[in-house]
C-alpha cells in the first residue's frame, strides 16, 4: 500500500480565512506548491513565511481583482492541478430587514465570485486535460439555517454549481467535489467592512452529535483525500463534515 | 368560491402567471398583476384582474407597486411570484453577464418583491413562490437556471420561518419544463436543448397544472403547509431513466 503524496500544484481561493489557511498549511505538508490569495495582506504574509506557499493578495468581491488573482497564480505555477476554494462571509438578518446592497453582496462573495474563479479554472482544466476542483460550501446548503437565511441562500446555489460542474467536468476528466463542513471553530469571519458583529458566533452554537464542533483540520483532511488517486472516481460528491449535525433532527441543538 | 380574497400575482404579465391569474381569478378572488409585459393585457381586462406594470429589480417601480396596493384597504391573501428567466447554457460557458441577469430574474426579484409585500400581507396570508423541477434535481445545460431556482427554494423556507408568526405561510411550486411562448421572459438559449423525454404520466406540463397547484397553497386546505414545496412535473424527476437523451 502507499501512501498518496498531495497534487503537484494547488491554488486556494480564500487562503487567509480559518479554513483557507489550513489548507495551504495542509497541501504543503504534502509536498504541493501552492499559491493561495486572500484579502488580508498581514494574514497573507504570515502565512506564506509559515509555509513557503505563495500569497497572491486580492478581493474576490471586485471581478477584476479576482481575475487578476488567477492569472497570477497561473503565472506562478504555470500549471494548476488543484483548485479549491475556501470563501464564506456570513450575515445574521432576516430576510424581511436586509438591504438590497447587502443581500447582493451575500450572493457575491459566497456564490458569484467562486462560480466566476469555477469558470476559469474549469477552461484551464480542460486545456490541460483535467485537473481536480474542491469547493468548501457549508452544511446550510444542506440543510436551511433560519438567522442567516442569505448565506443559506447563496450556499445552497452554491452547491449546485458544484454539482453541476462535476457533471460537465466528467468528460474532461475534471472532478469537481463539495465539502460541507458544518459549525466550525474557528470559522467564517465577517467580511462586510462594520460588520464584524456577523462573524460567525461560536458561543451560540451546541456540539455536533459528535461531542464537538469542527475543526478547520478537519475540512483540510477531506481536501487532500478529494484531490488523491484515491479518489479518482469521485466527483459530484457532496462530503458532509460536520460532525453528523446535518443528517438528522435532534432536539435542543442549534438552529 | 373564494370569496373575493385579494391575491397579487408578480410576474403576472407572463404566460404562466396569466394562467395562474386566470384559474384564481375563476375561483372568485380579486387579482392584481405586476410584471414587465403588458402584452396579456387583454385577456387580463378579459378576466377581470388589474395590471401593475413595473419591473421588479427597479426600485422605485416597487415603490409604486406599494402605493397601488395600498389604495385598496384590506391588505393582500396572497402573494404569488412567478418571475423566471430560462437560460439555456452550461455553467462553464455562462458569461457574467447572462450569469448575472438569470440570478436577478431568478432570485433577486422574488426577494425583492416579497420584501415590499411582506407588510400588505394579512396575517393567515400564503405566499407562493414559482420554481422549477431543476431545484429538486439540476440541469447541466439550464445551469444558472438550476442554480437561482435551487437557492429560490431555500430562500422560501428560510422566509416560512421568518414570517410563521403572522401565520403567513410560504411555499414553492416546482414545475417541469412547460411548453411556452418562444421567447417568453427569457434570455437568448445559447444551446439548444434536446427534445424533452415526455414525463412518466404521458404528456408535458400544462401552465393549468401549475395553477392549481398554487391555488392550493392559497387555499384553507393548505394551512398548515409552510417551508415546503411541491414538484409538478408529471414524474420527471422521480427517478433516473436510462436510454434516454435528456431526463
Amino acid at each position: 500500500m502507499t501512501i498518496s503524496s498531495g497534487p503537484k500544484t494547488a491554488f486556494v481561493l480564500g487562503g487567509t480565512g480559518n479554513m483557507g489557511r489550513e489548507i495551504v498549511e495542509h497541501l504543503a505538508l504534502a509536498g504541493t506548491t501552492v499559491v493561495f490569495s486572500g484579502r488580508s495582506q498581514a494574514r497573507g504574509e504570515a502565512l506564506a513565511l509559515r509555509t513557503g506557499a505563495t500569497f497572491v493578495p486580492g478581493d474576490v468581491t471586485d471581478r477584476a481583482s479576482a481575475d487578476a488573482c488567477l492569472q497570477q497564480a497561473l503565472g506562478l505555477l504555470n500549471r494548476i492541478d488543484l483548485f479549491v476554494t475556501a470563501i464564506g462571509m456570513v450575515f445574521v438578518s432576516p430576510i424581511g430587514q436586509t438591504s438590497e446592497a447587502i443581500i447582493r453582496e451575500v450572493i457575491e462573495v459566497n456564490l458569484t465570485s467562486v462560480f466566476r474563479c469555477s469558470r476559469w479554472m474549469f477552461d484551464h482544466f480542460k486545456r490541460n486535460g483535467g485537473g481536480v476542483m474542491v469547493h468548501v460550501v457549508s452544511d446550510a446548503a444542506l440543510r436551511s439555517i433560519h438567522h442567516i437565511p442569505m448565506y443559506t441562500t447563496a450556499k445552497a446555489g452554491l452547491l449546485v454549481m458544484s454539482e453541476l460542474m462535476s457533471a460537465e467536468g466528467a468528460s474532461h476528466s475534471i472532478r469537481v467535489n463539495a465539502i460541507c463542513p458544518g459549525a466550525t471553530v474557528p470559522g467564517v469571519q465577517a467580511t462586510v467592512a462594520g460588520f464584524e458583529h456577523h462573524a460567525e458566533d461560536a458561543s451560540t452554537w451546541g456540539a455536533a452529535p459528535s461531542g464537538r464542533h469542527g475543526h478547520p483540520t478537519d475540512v483540510a483532511k477531506s481536501v487532500l483525500w478529494l484531490a488523491s488517486e484515491d479518489a479518482a472516481h469521485v466527483s459530484g460528491a457532496v462530503l458532509r463534515v460536520d460532525g453528523a449535525a446535518s443528517a438528522a433532527m435532534r432536539g435542543g441543538t442549534r438552529a | 368560491m373564494n370569496g373575493g380574497r385579494r391575491v397579487l400575482v408578480a410576474g403576472g404579465t407572463s404566460q404562466l402567471g396569466a394562467a395562474i391569474a386566470g384559474r384564481l381569478v375563476g375561483k372568485g378572488d380579486h387579482v392584481t398583476l405586476f410584471g414587465r409585459n403588458s402584452r396579456n393585457s387583454s385577456f387580463v381586462n378579459e378576466i377581470g384582474a388589474t395590471v401593475i406594470e413595473g419591473d421588479a429589480a427597479v426600485a422605485t417601480d416597487r415603490a409604486r407597486l406599494v402605493e397601488q396596493l395600498n389604495v385598496h384597504p384590506g391588505g393582500l391573501h396572497g402573494l404569488v411570484v412567478v418571475f423566471s428567466a430560462v437560460y439555456t447554457a452550461r455553467l462553464s460557458e455562462t458569461t457574467d453577464e447572462a450569469w448575472d441577469a438569470v440570478l436577478e430574474a431568478n432570485i433577486l426579484a422574488p426577494i425583492l418583491v416579497a420584501q415590499v409585500c411582506l407588510p400588505l400581507i394579512n396575517n393567515g396570508g400564503s405566499i407562493v413562490f414559482i420554481g422549477s423541477g431543476t431545484s429538486q434535481w439540476p440541469e447541466m445545460e439550464l445551469g444558472a437556471f438550476s442554480v437561482a431556482k435551487r437557492m429560490l427554494e431555500r430562500m422560501a423556507q428560510v422566509l416560512a420561518m421568518e414570517v410563521a408568526l403572522r401565520d403567513i405561510r410560504v411555499n414553492v411550486v416546482n414545475p417541469g419544463e412547460i411548453d411556452l411562448v418562444v421567447g417568453e421572459a427569457s434570455l437568448p438559449p445559447l444551446r439548444t436543448l434536446a427534445p424533452t423525454a415526455v414525463p412518466p404520466l404521458g404528456r408535458q406540463t400544462e401552465p393549468e397544472d401549475v395553477a392549481a397547484a398554487v391555488e392550493f397553497f392559497l387555499s384553507e386546505g393548505a394551512s398548515f403547509c409552510t417551508g415546503t414545496s411541491l414538484t409538478v412535473d408529471g414524474g420527471t424527476r422521480a427517478a433516473l431513466r436510462s436510454h434516454r437523451v435528456r431526463q
